[in-house]
């Protein structure tokens, strides 16, 4: 059969298929969007799923395969376009110094976070576009560990920015834990690779579980500080090292 | 950039997969797919998105190529492209056979018996 006429006598979910696959990045759908296609076709052929659940349980998986495709690589460009992986360095130094003048700032002044609003803000930015960064850069070395870390990080740090916004404090406090707990596993994972200063990694840990008992409205204030000192210092490693050395997911 | 074949270790269920296919000789995506499937006795089933997102990877890392040798249009679809294992690929390969054998051995040491053995043992 041409592909002409394959393409005639294809069923409305492999037209539906088709017209998703245009959804892929452009480069990547002219690189691999026909060998993604053929094989569709391939696995219709040979599997010839015949009953209704059959069919149903083929496209489901077909379908599902296509939109984490899609979404994955729709996010690398990004990244890529972005040029985030490469500032992902410069953005962890700022957040970092951001944080830490700030919290230095409340504990001061004891006023507690209110008064350092517009500063975490930036902050957890910086920190969201960092963590986004190392989840999506990819890699063989693969401590799940840390892309889980680092992806759940990045996604924390804009539920803490919702609740900034929103002044939600239940969903501020539910993104603050998670940005820690997400920026904990990084560490880990960053820490497991043994490529990354095993010292700022460590640190990032450390920092992470101090700002667990922190407390804005007394002295406790000044656990918050590290947390951002040991941001500067992956950033610092992280501007110092070749892009190749961070590799944390698959 | 110079790299030693365990910088990429260890490697993600997917590319070691993809690897060993490959190691039997140059394939298109879908044969790499049914190899996969044969070779793990149906416990890994590649989905093609993971396929060719691997394999892009791969490409940009030096473990795989394209082959410029074109099968018979006759016998074949002339647009599928075929994949081999670059001389790097192998060496990666055999670095996480290596590494995936001494955990093995260290597992079996651990727990005083044949790993394989125990693992027929509980399924009867």
């Amino acid at each position: 059969m041409s592909i002409l006429e394959a393409d005639r006598a294809a069923s409305i979910p492999e037209r539906l298929y088709a017209v998703l696959l245009r959804l892929c990045p452009s480069e990547f759908r002219h690189e691999y969007g026909y060998a993604l296609h053929q094989i569709l076709r391939d696995r219709l052929r040979d599997e010839k799923p015949a009953s209704a659940g059959e069919r149903a349980m083929f496209w489901a998986s077909a379908f599902s395969d296509l939109i984490r495709t899609v979404a994955l690589e729709r996010l690398e460009q990004m990244v890529t376009t972005t040029n985030l992986v490469r500032y992902s360095g410069p953005l962890a130094i700022v957040g970092g110094a951001l944080w830490a003048g700030g919290m230095t700032f409340m504990a001061i002044a004891m006023d507690g976070l209110d008064s350092v609003v517009p500063i975490l803000l930036i902050a957890a930015v910086a920190f969201a576009s960092c963590l986004i960064a190392i989840a999506v850069q990819g890699g063989y070395a693969t401590p799940k560990l840390g892309f889980t870390g680092a992806l759940f990080g990045g996604l924390a740090s804009i539920i803490f920015l919702g609740g900034l916004f929103t002044a939600a404090w239940w969903l501020f406090a539910l993104g603050l834990y998670a940005l820690i707990v997400g920026s904990a596993l990084t560490g880990l994972g960053m820490l497991s690779l043994q490529q990354v200063s095993r010292r700022s990694s460590g640190a990032l840990i450390v920092a992470s579980a101090m700002l667990v008992m922190m407390n804005d409205t007394n002295l406790q204030a000044w656990l918050a500080v590290p947390f951002g000192f040991a941001w500067i210092a992956v950033g610092y490693v992280l501007s110092t090292r070749s892009n190749d050395s961070m590799m944390l997911a698959p | 950039m110079n790299r030693s074949p365990t910088d990429l270790l260890p490697l993600s269920p997917a590319v070691m997969h993809i690897l060993l296919a490959l190691a039997a000789g140059e394939r298109h995506g879908y044969a790499i797919m049914r190899e996969v499937d044969e070779l793990s006795a149906g416990a890994m089933r590649l989905a093609a998105g993971t396929l060719y997102r691997s394999i892009k990877k791969m490409l940009e890392d030096g473990l795989i190529e394209t082959s410029d040798e074109r099968p018979d249009p006759e016998l074949d679809d002339e647009r599928r492209r075929y994949y081999r294992l670059t001389p790097f690929g192998l060496q990666v390969l055999s670095a996480e056979a290596q590494r995936l054998g001494r955990l093995v051995d260290a597992a079996q040491r651990r727990t005083n018996q044949p790993v394989f053995t125990a693992k027929l043992g509980d399924v009867s």
